[in-house]
C-alpha cells in the first residue's frame, strides 16, 4: 500500500482491515516480539517503537488519523482494527499500545495551533511515547481534589506537586498533565492541562514496581516545572473537560483492543481443556461469554466514538463489562493450566502469571467499578442524590 | 422490512401486549401479520415481539411460531396456524428418543395455539443422531401444569410413535433443529432482556418512592450499586441478543446470547428482588409475576448454566475462541 495513496478514504472497514491482515502475514517476521516470556519494561518498549516504526511507514498507524497531524484520514473505526489485528496476534503487548489512543485525540482537538501537527506524528511513529499525569496520592477515584498546581510567570505556568500511576514517565517524552491554576477550593472546575515536556528541569521519575513485577506505573514529582504558555491544552480552567475527553477516549479503540487481547489468551488454553473436564468447560464458556459481552456492547461504542459521539456516562458500562470480562478470562486460564501460574517458571507460566496477576487491578485503574456505578445510578438511573 | 412499516409494526405490538395476553395475544399478533414478518423478515420481526411481550409479562404462541419457522425446509406444508413445534424440556435438547422404530415424544406446549393440528418433535437416538417427525394433535396424550408460572398455558405432551411419522433424518433433521433452534435462543434472549428491563424499572421504581431513614432508599450507595449492576448485566445481554443477529456464527451466537441473557436474569433478579424487599415479596405486588416467568424462560432451550458448559464444549471441538462480529 502506498502511503500517499488516498484509497482507505472511500473504502469500508472490512477492506482496510483485508489489506492490514495481508500486510501484517507479509511482515510477521519483523513483527513478532523478540522476547518469548511477558517481557520486560524496557523490551516491551523497544519492541514497540519498532513495530510502531514499521506500522507508521507503512502507513497503517496514521490511517484514521488527521491529515493536518499527519494522518492520511479516513475511517477512525481503522484504528480500533488495527489495534484488534496487532494484540489478537500479541504482535504488541495491548496496555503498550493503548497510549496513542488515550491521549493523542485530546491534544489533536485541545492543543494550540500547531502542536499536534509537531508532537502526533513522532507519537504515532514511535519516537515518543507520553504518559499521562491524572491521579495523585490523594485524589484517586476522587481526582477533583488534586492538588498539584500550576501558577502563572509572565506567559509561562511553574508546575509544583506529586503525580501517581504515571505509566510509563520513566520512558516518556511528554505528559499530558492536570494541574491546579486556579486558587480556592474549585474542585473540578479549577484545573488545567498542559502538554509537558518530561525533559524539563525538576522532574524526577521513581518507577513503582507492582505485584505482578512490572514496573509499568512510576510516581512523578515536579518542582517548579517550567512550562510555556502555549502548551496549556482546552482554556485554563476547563481541564476537567480535557480530562473528561481522554477517559471517555479510552474507552474507544483502546477497550476493543483489550477486548482481542482477552480472547487471544483464551484462545491459547483451549486446546488444553479435556472435553470432559466440566469445571474448565464452564469457566470457559463463561470467559468467552463475557468477551464477547464486552465485544457486542462495545462494537456500539466504536461506531459512536468513530462518529464523535463520546457518550458519557454510558461508557462506564463498558468499563464494568471489560473489567469483569478481563478477570473471568485469567481466572479461567489460571484454572485451564492446571498449576502453571503457580509453580511454574516456563515462559508461558511467567506470561500468565503477570497477566493474570495484572487482571486484578482491571477493576481499579481508569476508574474504579465502583465509581463507574456511581456515574451508572446517577446518570443512566437517574437516582436521587444523597441528601 | 422498510422502516417506516418496522416503525408500524413495533407500535403495533406495543399496542396488543398492552391489552392482550395468551391465546387473544396470538390472535392480535397473527391480525398485524406477525407470521408474514416472521417467514420475511425474523431480524425485524422477532426483537420487536418478544422484546414487547417479555415487558409487559404477557406470551403468546411466538415460541412455537419462531421454532416452526424453517418447517417449509423438511416438506412440512401445513400452516403455522395448524402446527406447534414441541419445546424440549429443561436439561433436554430434544423432546423424546428414538430407539430403532420406537419413537416417545416427551415435551412442553407453551401456549400454542388452539388450532393446533399438527406437533412436530425432534427427538435423537442413542447415538445423538436426530429425527424430526410430525403426529397428529389428537394422537397425543396431553396435560396440563400449573407449574412456577400460571399465567402460561403449560401443557405437558407425550405421545408414542414409529418411524411412519418421520419428516426427516440424518443432516437435514440434524440442521433444521439446529438452525430453529438458534432462532428460538435469539427469541428468548429478547423476551428475557424485556422482562428484566421491567423488573429493573419497577425496582428502580421502588428505590426513588421509597424513604427509610428520612431518604430515599436509592440515595443510598449499597442500593445504587445493586441497581447499576443489574442495569450493566441487562445492558450487556440486550447488545448480546442485538448482535446475535449480526453474527455469521448463528448457533454460538444466538446460544451466547441465551447465556448472557440467563446470567442477567440471575444478577437482575436477585438485586431487584432484594431492593424491592418485603413489598417484592407480597402476591399484591405485580413484580413476582416477572420474577417467575423470568426464570422460566431462562429455563428453555437450554439455561444459562447448561448453555455455558456446552459453549466451552463448543470452543474446545473447535480449538479456537470465534470474534463472532467484526467491527
Amino acid at each position: 500500500v502506498a502511503v500517499t495513496s488516498p484509497a482507505f478514504l472511500d473504502i469500508g472497514v472490512g477492506e482496510f482491515r483485508t489489506g492490514l491482515v495481508a500486510w501484517i502475514q507479509k511482515h510477521l517476521g519483523d513483527l513478532r516480539p523478540f522476547y518469548s516470556d511477558h517481557g520486560t519494561t524496557d523490551e516491551l518498549l523497544e519492541h514497540l517503537r519498532k513495530v510502531q516504526r514499521l506500522l507508521f511507514e507503512g502507513g497503517w498507524m496514521r490511517w484514521g488519523w488527521p491529515e493536518e497531524v499527519g494522518g492520511l484520514g479516513g475511517n477512525p473505526i481503522f484504528r480500533a482494527v488495527l489495534g484488534e489485528e496487532l494484540t489478537s496476534r500479541a504482535l504488541v503487548h495491548s496496555a503498550a499500545f493503548s497510549m496513542p489512543e488515550v491521549l493523542g485525540p485530546a491534544v489533536v482537538r485541545f492543543g494550540r495551533a500547531g502542536l499536534a501537527a509537531a508532537v502526533v506524528p513522532p507519537m504515532l511513529r514511535g519516537d515518543e511515547l507520553w504518559c499521562q499525569g491524572f491521579s495523585e496520592p490523594d485524589a484517586g477515584s476522587d481526582l477533583g481534589s488534586l492538588r498539584t498546581s500550576a501558577q502563572p510567570d509572565g506567559d509561562d505556568w511553574i508546575i509544583n506537586g506529586q503525580k501517581l500511576w504515571t505509566s510509563w514517565a520513566h520512558h516518556a517524552t511528554r505528559c499530558v498533565l492536570l494541574a491546579r491554576t486556579e486558587g480556592g477550593n474549585l474542585g473540578s472546575r479549577g484545573i488545567s492541562a498542559f502538554l509537558v515536556d518530561m525533559d524539563s528541569p525538576g522532574i524526577d521519575v521513581r518507577p513503582l514496581n507492582t505485584m505482578a513485577g512490572v514496573d509499568e506505573f512510576c510516581e512523578t514529582f515536579f518542582d517548579d516545572v517550567r512550562v510555556p504558555g502555549d502548551r496549556i491544552l482546552g482554556e485554563r480552567g476547563r481541564g476537567w473537560a480535557v480530562a473528561q475527553y481522554i477517559l471517555a477516549c479510552e474507552r474507544g479503540p483502546i477497550f476493543w483492543q483489550r477486548g482481542s487481547w482477552l480472547l487471544h489468551h483464551l484462545g491459547e488454553v483451549i486446546s488444553l481443556v479435556e472435553p470432559g473436564d466440566g469445571t474448565a468447560l464452564a469457566l470457559l464458556g463463561q470467559a468467552y461469554v463475557d468477551v464477547m459481552t464486552l465485544r457486542a456492547r462495545s462494537r456500539t461504542t466504536q461506531r459512536d466514538v468513530a462518529a464523535g459521539d463520546m457518550r458519557g456516562a454510558a461508557s462506564s458500562v463498558d468499563k464494568v463489562l471489560i473489567a469483569s470480562a478481563d478477570r473471568a478470562v485469567f481466572d479461567a486460564c489460571r484454572v485451564i493450566l492446571a498449576g502453571e501460574v503457580e509453580f511454574e517458571d516456563s515462559d508461558r507460566a511467567d506470561r500468565f502469571r503477570k497477566e493474570w496477576l495484572y487482571s486484578r487491578a482491571a477493576t481499579i485503574y481508569g476508574g474504579t467499578s465502583e465509581i463507574q456505578r456511581d456515574i451508572i445510578a446517577a446518570r443512566i438511573l437517574d437516582l436521587p442524590r444523597d441528601s | 422490512m422498510e422502516v417506516d412499516d418496522l416503525a408500524m409494526f413495533d407500535k403495533a405490538v406495543s399496542g396488543l401486549v398492552a391489552r392482550f395476553d395468551g391465546h387473544r395475544l396470538t390472535d392480535a399478533l397473527d391480525g398485524v401479520g406477525w407470521l408474514d414478518i416472521l417467514a420475511e423478515d425474523p431480524a425485524a420481526g422477532v426483537p420487536a415481539v418478544f422484546r414487547a411481550q417479555g415487558e409487559a409479562v404477557v406470551w403468546s404462541s411466538g415460541l412455537h411460531d419462531a421454532l416452526g419457522a424453517h418447517l417449509a425446509q423438511l416438506g412440512h406444508d401445513a400452516p403455522l396456524q395448524a402446527t406447534a413445534v414441541v419445546v424440549p424440556l429443561p436439561r433436554s435438547h430434544v423432546a423424546g428418543r428414538r430407539i430403532g422404530n420406537d419413537i416417545t415424544i416427551n415435551g412442553l406446549l407453551l401456549g400454542a395455539r388452539p388450532t393446533t393440528e399438527w406437533l412436530v418433535a425432534t427427538v435423537a437416538n442413542v447415538d445423538g443422531q436426530l429425527s424430526v417427525l410430525r403426529i397428529q394433535m389428537r394422537d397425543t396424550e396431553l396435560s396440563s401444569r400449573g407449574g412456577l408460572d400460571p399465567a402460561i398455558e403449560v401443557q405437558r405432551v407425550t405421545a408414542g410413535t414409529d418411524a411412519s411419522s418421520l419428516l426427516a433424518d440424518g443432516d437435514l433433521a440434524g440442521s433444521w433443529w439446529t438452525a430453529s433452534v438458534a432462532l428460538g435462543r435469539r427469541a428468548l434472549s429478547h423476551q428475557l432482556c424485556g422482562v428484566l428491563s421491567s423488573m429493573l424499572d419497577s425496582a428502580r421504581s421502588h428505590a426513588i418512592e421509597r424513604h427509610q431513614f428520612g431518604h430515599p432508599i436509592g440515595s443510598f450507595q449499597a442500593v445504587r450499586h445493586k441497581l447499576a449492576e443489574a442495569y450493566v448485566a441487562l445492558a450487556g445481554a440486550q447488545a448480546m441478543a442485538d448482535m446475535a443477529w449480526e453474527s455469521d456464527d448463528v448457533e454460538l451466537a444466538a446460544m451466547t446470547a441465551k447465556i448472557a441473557a440467563g446470567r442477567a436474569c440471575a444478577t437482575v433478579g436477585a438485586h431487584a428482588q432484594q431492593v424491592l424487599a418485603g413489598v417484592g415479596f407480597t402476591a399484591e405486588h405485580p413484580f413476582h409475576h416477572a420474577m417467575k416467568r423470568a426464570v422460566l424462560i431462562d429455563r428453555l432451550l437450554g439455561s444459562a448454566d447448561d448453555l455455558t458448559v456446552m459453549a466451552g464444549h463448543d470452543l474446545v471441538t473447535r480449538g479456537l475462541a470465534p470474534r463472532l462480529v467484526e467491527l
